[in-house]
């Protein structure tokens, strides 16, 4: 069968390892993490039950942890901040206190119930904005974007101008909730070092962390990570981390705690310690997307071209520097004359907030394109139309022009594919007697290429063997790496091998933010145009000769056998580099889409169903399809999830999660799904010779919580700016009197 | 008291407290089911005990009562089950944690005649999350190998 | 989980608990919500109180049946609000473990109540409720008390309630007695921990659905499955022509205990459906709502539970 995922037979077999699948020679010991159950306060911690039960190896708290040093985490997030049990200081509900090691996962359990946990003097937390105004401070930079701009006389434009409008947004905080809880097994070495196995999203960075907290080595240090990032060398890094396959991870694991509560739990026991994560554990020992607020007013003229963009974000962070990057992207999308934006952010007492799938930019967004629909209706204009009039071929924030934009073509796609022109009115009845509203917005996010060291071998036995540190969440990134192998080596993709597990693997660029397939397969692009090279010298053929169905074959005809030439030099290895620019050009890169929704609302229950989501989008080239669309709906499904339903709520007096389960932090199910279309436009095949690669997913979540608001509105008259639109906010924007009887009166 | 698992038998374990799940994946190592929530919020621990469907985390190991069939029994040799072929062409997984509960649970969803369409393959098998949302595949998957047996 | 054994002879005594399909009970050992010494496991009576009969006016389900069993039963099938309410609980998987009593006993999703960290008047009696003031956007705005507000999250139940459903008890004596489903669970009081009329040892053994009238149950919740209703409910009406002559009407995911809402009964008998008299009769259901800043919605949301409730069951009349 062809076009699976090299992993896929694996994985319906179940035979796929995930961490806590491992097994090992010497079986680890169980480890389980006990919380704050308070956001304020001292803890003490009576451990004398817990040790008196036969199966309690150790218990570890802040009187006898490891003292961990600090770590400059270019991933801000909370290790980055503060470390684990290194005080009786509580910052926050769920913050881990204690870690518990037993002989057995149910020993553990006993330990962790037999531990009392008291906390002293907690005082009133602030864990929800509305409870923090004196916190909030305006900030120059937000997390990776800025914090404060300005584009001309912003306030002014909007002052003069014709039309205008203002969206206060409010998204609650929610999780990113893979559906592996996870679990990381850690081993000290003989010579100090430790070996972890762990599902990780940026693998360097976080052995480095590990490496940097514990003082092991100047390799491991910031100093380290970046010589191996710029030299792609694995140094002398003590830290053995091995990858393992990520059950979904969507932002979450980028230097998590558990990364560090292992090591210490093996430290203290003093033999190979597995620390399972329960789903309770990750809504704080795991990072969250935080609440925002915006302020967003736009002005425009009387065709509503846009003079104005004012942004006013209040943005929560917890206990990492990790800022909800809200004003990055905004003035990226739309042409404008002016802008202001203007950020702040206030600390609160929660656990550190951190990345999730389009960080910023789908929240961002929301708010600009609900704006977008207000000046349509005003100034009497479809939304297609007010999006096409403020149409910028480049970047309207600098200028630069991008490397390449089909923005229009997915306006163009996405509506025609959907029947967009030809829908009927907003607001007709359909014949269940469900109401139908239909809303769209346009999706955006930004390109960047990190630095990756790929490390090729071919041999003489007809393998090529990719060394790069690369993670699989799913994303399918191994099977588009061996796909981009593959072709240009002309070897067929099951000889393809990937050593992708170890740190002393090659170095590869993160898998965050939909760049990790492009930054990877730069280098693993260099690295075998050095094996042509090689093998054409060999050959005595041009350097230009390319690899084809196991010949090297030169512009002129001219051709040899591979394997003539590999018995002649040997395995041929070779190194490749590639973003040590960090994507710098003069080019702005960004992926593009436009997406589309149909909803159906029960005028009495105000129950919604979206009936349909058609995208379009410019992701550069594609590879393979099935895999690329297959991630482009799995976002746009999650974006519905994001508009309708993910909420994590907070009790403002104790400070704690309150629905930390997977059942009561609702994310969407089976039935919820819609009917999906995910469509590709642009350049899907790349100029010839080039990757061409764009990001997919992260561009893919954007726009479906506006084209579902949107549809919210247009259906019922309700315009609603808080996330998610469930019942409660559906009713706050929607009376009896306006649209139930109404619709329902015959 | 034995378990049979797969058509082996398998001591049940002393402690009460242990359920299936646990038991499978600590002490069988029978790690294909996986645990997503411990709860019975997830379906990730999907197994069929006498060809029905249920949550082996919720089930204590010592009242069981029939056959179970985990991921690892689905497949005879080196044949991949209908479904799990299905899943792998439909492309209906991407992380793959949920995979062997999704296709357990797919299994019975067909045997009890409860995909005789996309809504009602999309309503039986909404006890099955996929946060990575490969939901349009897998009722894709599901509807191939219904339409398959139904033609016999 | 605490230390206990599992027995299959005999009946509970004090500090022990039947388990049937587990679903609940395994749920909240795990967590440390409760904690049996003993566990009496039904499992070897499945076949004897399990199945489904019917005379012409009652549908008698033995408490072990399954909810899936009891889903695809013709006879089920026939009680539409009752159907709706099996097949839209949980998930599929659950309801084929799940038995009808064990889901009867189902105990509340309070957040505050599964997290044993936190403080619980049901869980451990005088400690406290930080719901009350707390995050309470899912708790009960009807039967709640000073001590507790915790959500009765079940919808079976419901239905049984506005059917006049029946059950029969086996005591550990062997004796059995008959109760309406209404009378079955208990409104908080100062005793937030006493939720049933149930004794130590006593043992569902059967439920009694009486026939006919025509029925509806609507759930509403954030998501289309695998949820628990943010407001439900269950209507059943008996119609001469167009002319209400009886209603009775159950409120879900909105009260303490399966809330019988007698007040919106009397509105409805004797009048002719429309939306007026269907809103009408919500807002009379909910007239003794005590909402909080933070659940106020899910009152209006239980208005329209109740009115497309009952429009759906004279949709479903004819």
């Amino acid at each position: 069968m062809q076009g699976h995922r090299i992993e896929g037979a694996d994985k319906v077999r179940g035979l796929a390892k995930y961490t806590d699948d491992l097994r090992f020679a010497t079986p680890p010991l169980i480890a389980l993490t006990a919380t704050s159950p308070v956001a304020r306060g001292r803890v003490q911690i009576d451990t004398s039950a817990a040790l008196a039960l036969p199966g309690t190896r150790c218990v570890i708290d802040h009187t006898n942890a490891p003292r961990l040093k600090r770590a400059i985490l270019i991933s801000m997030c909370e290790p980055g901040t503060r470390m684990p049990l290194q005080s009786d200081q509580v910052e926050y509900a769920g913050q881990p206190v204690a870690i518990v090691v037993a002989d057995s996962l149910h020993a553990a359990r006993d330990a962790l119930a037999a531990l009392i946990v008291t906390i002293e003097n907690h005082d009133a937390p602030a864990v929800v904005l509305s409870d923090a105004e004196n916190r909030l401070k305006s900030v120059r930079r937000a997390g990776i974007g800025p914090g404060a701009m300005k584009k001309g006389d912003a306030d002014a434009a909007l002052a003069d101008a014709s039309v205008s409008a203002e969206v206060n947004a409010h998204a609650a905080p929610h999780h990113q909730n893979p559906m592996e809880p996870g679990a990381v097994v850690a081993r000290w070495d003989p010579d100090g070092g430790v070996t972890v196995h762990a599902a990780v999203q940026w693998h360097h960075l976080d052995a480095s962390m590990i490496g940097q907290a514990f003082g092991l080595s100047w390799a491991d240090g910031m100093t380290g990570l970046l010589g191996r990032a710029v030299l792609g060398t694995s140094g002398k890094s003590k830290v053995r981390l091995h990858n393992q396959l990520s059950g979904g991870a969507f932002g979450r694991n980028i230097s998590y705690l558990a990364l560090l509560l292992a090591p210490i739990a093996a430290k203290v026991a003093g033999g190979p310690v597995k620390l399972v994560q329960s789903r309770r554990d990750t809504f704080s020992l795991m990072s969250h997307r935080s609440e925002v607020k915006q302020r967003l007013r736009v002005g425009a003229d009387t065709d509503g071209k846009l003079k104005a963009i004012v942004l006013e974000p209040d943005i929560a962070r917890g206990n990492a520097a990790f800022v909800e990057p809200i004003g990055e992207m905004p003035m990226q999308l739309y042409a404008h004359d002016t802008h202001r934006l203007t950020t702040r952010v206030a600390k609160l007492d929660l656990p550190g907030a951190g990345w999730m799938r389009g960080p910023g930019v789908a929240h961002a967004i929301f708010a600009l394109e609900q704006a977008m629909d207000d000046l349509a209706r005003q100034v009497g204009k479809d939304p297609l139309d007010i999006r096409l009039a403020n149409y910028s071929e480049k970047n309207p924030a600098n200028g630069k022009s991008w490397e390449a934009k089909a923005l229009l073509e997915a306006y163009e796609v996405g509506a025609a594919k959907f029947g967009w022109r030809d829908r009927p009115k907003g607001g007709s009845v359909r014949p269940d007697g469900r109401v139908s509203g239909f809303g769209m917005a346009s999706a955006i996010d930004l390109g960047r290429q990190f630095p990756a060291h790929a490390t090729v071998t071919m041999t003489k036995d007809g393998r090529v063997v990719v060394s790069l540190a690369v993670s699989e969440m799913g994303q399918g990134l191994l099977t588009g790496l061996t796909g981009v192998v593959a072709e240009m080596t002309g070897v067929s993709p099951d000889r393809v091998e990937f050593k992708r597990e170890a740190t002393k693997e090659g170095y590869a660029a993160g898998s965050i933010g939909s760049t990790g397939t492009y930054s990877n397969a730069a280098a693993v692009k260099t690295a075998v145009e050095k094996i042509i090279k090689k093998l054409a010298k060999a050959g005595g053929l041009p350097k230009s000769s390319k690899l084809q169905d196991g010949m090297l074959v030169a512009p002129n005809g001219e051709s040899a056998a591979i394997s003539d030439l590999l018995s002649r030099t040997g395995d041929l290895t070779a190194k490749g580099r590639a973003g040590l620019t960090f994507g710098a050009s003069k080019q702005a890169k960004a992926s593009f889409g436009a997406v589309f929704c149909e909803m159906a609302v029960d005028p009495i229950t105000l129950d919604v169903e979206v009936i349909r989501l058609v995208g379009a989008y410019d992701c550069g080239r594609v590879l393979q399809p099935k895999i690329a669309r297959a991630q482009l709906i799995g976002a746009m499904i999650m974006g519905m999830g994001q508009a309708l339903m993910e909420e994590t709520r907070l009790d403002r007096k104790r400070g704690h999660w309150t629905n930390a389960e997977i059942g009561e932090a609702l994310v969407p199910t089976q039935a919820d799904c819609p009917h999906v279309e995910a469509h590709f436009v642009g350049d899907t095949q790349g100029k010839p010779g080039a990757l061409d690669f764009k990001g997919i997913a992260e561009t893919a979540i954007v726009g479906v919580s506006p084209a579902i608001a949107s549809a919210f509105a247009d259906a019922t008259g309700g315009v609603v700016h808080h996330l998610p639109l469930n019942h409660a906010a559906r009713l706050a924007a929607v009376s009896r009197a306006q649209f139930s009887f109404k619709e329902a009166a015959e | 008291m034995t378990l049979c698992i797969n058509g082996a038998d398998y001591p049940m374990p002393n402690d009460p407290r242990t359920t299936l799940l646990d038991h499978m994946r600590e002490k069988l190592n029978l790690t294909g089911t996986k645990k997503g929530c411990d709860h019975g919020q997830c379906g990730a621990c999907t197994v069929l005990v006498d060809g029905k469907r249920v949550l082996s985390c919720l089930q204590l190991a010592q009242t069981v009562r029939g056959d179970v069939t985990t991921i690892e029994g689905l497949s005879k040799n080196d044949t991949l089950h209908p479904m799990q072929a299905a899943f792998l062409e439909h492309d209906a997984y991407q992380c793959g944690f949920c995979t062997p509960g999704q296709i357990m649970s797919a299994v019975a969803c067909v045997s009890e005649g409860h995909a005789g369409s996309d809504a009602e393959i999309a309503d039986w098998m909404s006890g099955n999350l996929c946060r990575c949302a490969a939901y349009p595949q897998i009722r894709a998957a599901i509807a191939s190998v219904a339409q398959a047996e139904a033609e016999g | 989980m605490s230390a206990f054994d599992i027995t299959e002879g005999g009946t509970p005594v004090d500090g022990a608990a039947w388990i049937a399909g587990g679903t609940t009970m395994v749920d909240l050992m795990k967590l440390g919500a409760t904690a049996p010494s003993r566990l009496f496991d039904l499992g070897a009576q499945r076949d004897a109180l399990s199945g489904i009969s019917e005379t012409s006016d009652t549908i008698t389900l033995g408490a072990l049946t399954t909810m899936a069993d009891a889903a695809k039963h013709p006879a089920i099938r026939g009680l539409t609000a009752v159907h709706t309410a099996l097949v839209q609980a949980a998930s599929p998987q659950i309801r084929e473990m799940a038995t009808l009593g064990g889901n009867l006993l189902q105990r509340t999703r309070c957040s505050y109540f599964r997290d044993t960290r936190q403080p619980c008047n049901k869980r451990v009696p005088g400690s406290g409720c930080p719901a009350i003031g707390g995050e309470d956007g899912h708790h009960a705005v009807l039967g709640g008390s000073a001590q507790c507000i915790a959500t009765y999250p079940g919808d079976f139940a419901v239905v049984c309630v506005a059917l006049g459903a029946e059950i029969t008890i086996r005591a550990s004596d062997g004796s059995e007695r008959k109760i309406p489903v209404q009378d079955l669970h208990r409104r908080p009081g100062a005793t937030p921990h006493t939720e049933t009329a149930l004794q130590t040892g006593d043992l569902i053994t059967a439920i009694h659905l009486p026939k006919g009238g025509a029925q509806s149950y609507i759930k509403i919740r954030d998501r289309a499955s695998y949820a628990f209703a943010t407001a439900s409910a269950a209507v059943v009406l008996h119609m001469d022509g167009a002319m209400v002559t009886s209603a009775r009407i159950a409120l879900g995911g909105l009260a303490t205990v399966p809330w019988r809402a007698a007040t919106a009964e009397h509105v409805l008998k004797g009048s002719m459906i429309d939306q007026k008299t269907a809103f009408a009769a919500g807002e009379a259901a909910l007239q003794d709502a005590h909402p909080t800043l933070t659940n106020a919605h899910r009152v209006e949301l239980g208005i329209r539970a109740v009115a497309k409730a009952i429009l759906s069951a004279r949709g479903n009349s004819v």
